[in-house]
């Protein structure tokens, strides 16, 4: 099968182009058996993650191309262009998800997978209700420094409805073995495989349930996540379960959050923050545009690999003034008012 | 265990350099253009290969050291 056109000699056997794509999938799989290889070594594990998940992307993404040049030999050069991408984009968070699945198959026979999780009250007092976006962050970052579920509850005058936060913090253990801390690789990569079953948003549930949310007529609740955290609040309204405790969802602010590829309700409020460097919230392979309900601000870059909290609550405070009014009247209804009730929540599994 | 790791990145390296070599039946510019892009993961994942071989030296030592300074404390 070829053709000459002018100076330029095209030939293409598409049994040839197909073989090129089966060898790039091998490709893969040897570099994911290299890798697996590590999950002995946390560091280099998470480390090698990092470096090697954009390069089987990229792989992954030719390979593609070439099954599709091969179904479509005239237009093979077409194949390369963006159309090509555009098909590409929309499959990404299917490998995403696909790739968490058998990462987490690997890590529940080595490392024990999930497990039950308890959590516990540990402290409430009265403070101030988390109303700007830094102030928020600020919460979110007291959640991380004890790896604790936060969760704020503001009540206007007798009889109106409630407002609850919660939040969520980020990854506290990277070992690919089980342990105590549910915010671990373990339920990273369960959340990542699909909602409804990762520990942290069964801990999530736990606290609701115990502070009665959804009991009280127009009870509303805003997920604010760092990392996992927010990962974890979009499957908690992606699979329904907040809801199904009686409230509503007011809605999410994730922070650094693979999260775009989870499917939520439309006029769900959803306000990403992404550093323009940070390598996690492009795990999920996946993009999402602005909406009128959903914005992804990306931020600019931040040191290191611009995944930190610290980072994320600078960049937050030196937002654009114009940035920041229109991201505070916009997500209006995600913050609380007036004096709230902060409890403070421990989570760990039970083996 | 450390040969196995470099031998299997290897060979996806070189299972990438013989798809630049060993597909007669596919010239022309989209075969061009495939082969800067695999010529461009190979050296990606080379680059990648000896960034993760030093962390990874790194996290032995830093184990070892710590196992060694446990074992003096003990004595």
């Amino acid at each position: 099968m070829s053709s000459v056109n002018g100076p330029v000699k095209f030939l293409v056997d598409p049994f040839h182009v197909r073989l090129a794509a089966v060898s790039l999938f091998s490709s893969i799989s040897a570099i994911e058996a290299a890798h697996l290889a590590r999950i002995g070594r946390p560091v280099s594990f998470v480390y090698g993650q990092v470096m090697l998940a954009p390069i089987i992307r990229d792989i992954a993404k030719l390979a593609l191309a070439c099954t599709h040049t091969a179904g479509n030999y005239e237009s093979c050069e077409a194949a390369l262009t963006p159309t090509m991408m555009k098909d590409f984009l929309a499959i990404q968070p299917g490998l995403a998800k696909a790739l968490a699945t058998f990462g987490l198959g690997v890590e529940t026979l080595l490392g024990q997978g999930e497990t039950p999780v308890t959590t516990k009250l540990q402290l409430t007092q009265p403070a101030a209700a988390a109303t700007t976006l830094p102030s928020l962050l600020e919460r979110l970052a007291q959640a991380g420094s004890k790896s604790q579920i936060l969760l704020e509850i503001t009540e206007g005058e007798p009889g109106s409805p409630r407002h609850f936060t919660i939040y969520l913090p980020g990854t506290a253990n990277w070992s690919p073995i089980t342990g105590d801390s549910p915010f671990d690789l373990t339920s990273d990569l369960t959340a990542m495989a699909g909602p409804g079953v990762s520990a942290p948003e069964r801990a999530a549930l736990q606290v609701l349930t115990s502070a009665d949310f959804g009991r009280q007529q127009g009870d509303r609740l805003t997920i604010v996540g760092y990392s996992e955290g927010g990962l974890a609040g979009a499957n908690l309204i992606s699979s329904g379960a907040v809801t199904a405790l009686g409230g509503s969802v007011a809605g999410l602010v994730a922070v650094a959050s693979p999260m775009s590829a989870v499917r939520l309700p439309s006029e769900t409020k959803v306000l990403a923050l992404e550093h323009s460097n940070d390598p996690v919230p492009q795990l999920d392979l996946a993009e999402r545009t602005e909406t009128a309900n959903w914005s992804t601000v990306k931020l600019p870059p931040a040191s290191g690999i611009g995944h930190s909290m610290i980072g994320y609550q600078t960049s937050v405070r030196n937002l654009a003034a114009d940035l920041s009014g229109y991201l505070n009247h916009k997500f209006a209804g995600l913050f609380g008012t007036g004096v709230a009730t902060v409890a403070a929540y421990s989570a760990v599994r039970t083996q | 265990m450390s040969d196995f790791r470099s031998t299997a990145l290897s060979l996806a390296a070189g299972l990438l350099i013989k798809l630049v070599e060993n597909i007669p039946e596919w010239q022309g510019p989209s075969k061009s253009q495939f082969d800067r892009e695999v010529t461009a993961l190979v050296a990606r994942l080379e680059v990648a290969e000896s960034h993760i071989a030093a962390v990874l030296a790194t996290e032995i030592i830093a184990e070892e050291v710590a196992a060694r300074a446990a074992l003096l404390a003990a004595i």
